[in-house]
């Protein structure tokens, strides 16, 4: 995706996804999941991936585990119970924005 | 490909001299730089020119340029350490996110204060006897001593809580730093006092009681459950590793 504003409004709500999705996920992992997804449209940036993932945790949607994989350690992200709580409001909020935005820029089409 | 525990090393060596002085932020990026230095490897990159890549997709550049002493002439540097300007906006927004987080905490734990009749008939025999003692000029001087003191020691004791909690983990800690940073701006205050009153009227002190004794306390609580926090993680982190 060549503007890569459009998307950074529903960063987290991507994030929160799919971590209810696959359980457990480390940042590289999030951005290749997006990528492969989108079949390569869309590219998470480092820039943008972590500051979102450490907002998240800071609200206390998500909870970090440590594991030793290969010879380095890895942090994973996984939701707590107030992160999946707040995933099915997230979600339900841009499904309800994806639906205004295709009455706006496509007034005869709907994804309904 | 896996990477070598000397190629680890080196990433580990090249985020140290790009400044990730903090080991709860560099475990993170180590992974990352590693799993796609890996990632590119299989791809057919080399080592060096995957760093160099990557190095840039955190927003890092790779030219510098400053002036020669005499400033007459622009020194370039081009290489993996010339600049470290998206690893800095990383740690920036990390911090940034934390202070959020332990304001918000601060301010759970005030309202839990506030919530606790103890705290109320404490508070109110304490400040009673204050106002009583300044009200009728008996112990004065003793009572300033006190609370002048108090506002040292209790940031101070605050302070060291992390480090009780998790001596050993406690170096080079982004949030350990943060944490403890609110603490040393209150122990200001009696410098601040000092600086603006000469010799401050006793109902500064009353003043000063009043307002910080709740927000001491609410802050010892938040402390002492983010140390908790804090060495859970370091727990994690010492087994795994």
């Amino acid at each position: 995706m060549a503007n890569s504003k459009l998307y950074k409004g529903s960063l987290s709500t991507i994030i929160l996804k799919l971590l209810d999705e696959q359980g457990k996920m480390y940042g590289y992992e999030i951005t290749q999941k997006v990528k492969e997804l989108t079949k390569g449209e869309l590219k998470i940036t480092e820039g943008a991936l972590y500051p979102a993932l450490h907002k998240l945790e800071a609200e206390g949607l998500l909870d970090v585990e440590v594991a030793k994989v290969d010879n380095r350690l890895r942090k994973y992200y996984k939701l707590t119970e107030q992160g999946e709580k707040e995933t099915v409001n997230r979600l339900a909020e841009l499904e309800e924005f994806i639906r205004n935005m295709q009455q706006l820029v496509n007034p005869k089409w709907n994804i309904q | 490909m896996k990477l070598s525990r000397q190629q680890i090393n080196f990433i580990e060596d090249y985020l140290i001299k790009n400044k990730v002085k903090f080991w709860d932020v560099r475990i993170e990026l180590l992974d990352h730089v590693a799993t796609e230095i890996e990632d590119r490897i299989q791809q057919g990159q080399t080592f060096d020119d995957a760093l160099k890549e990557i190095h840039q997709a955190f927003g890092n550049k790779m030219r510098s340029k400053k002036l020669n002493k005499n400033r007459t002439e622009w020194i370039f540097n081009e290489s993996i350490y010339a600049d470290n300007s998206g690893y800095k906006k990383l740690i920036m927004e990390k911090q940034k996110e934390l202070n959020r987080g332990f304001r918000k905490s601060l301010f759970t734990n005030l309202l839990m204060v506030f919530k606790n009749p103890l705290f109320w008939l404490i508070y109110g025999i304490v400040g009673f006897s204050l106002f009583q003692s300044i009200q009728h000029a008996t112990n004065v001087d003793f009572i300033k001593k006190i609370i002048f003191l108090s506002l040292f020691i209790i940031p101070a004791i605050q302070m060291a809580i992390p480090f009780l909690f998790c001596f050993k983990g406690s170096r080079h800690s982004l949030y350990l730093n943060l944490l403890t940073t609110s603490s040393l701006m209150l122990m200001n205050i009696p410098n601040i006092m000092l600086y603006w009153w000469e010799r401050p009227s006793p109902w500064v002190y009353v003043f000063l009681y009043t307002t910080l004794a709740p927000i001491l306390i609410a802050q010892t609580l938040m402390i002492i459950q983010h140390s908790k926090k804090y060495k859970q993680f370091y727990l994690k982190w010492k087994r795994a590793s």
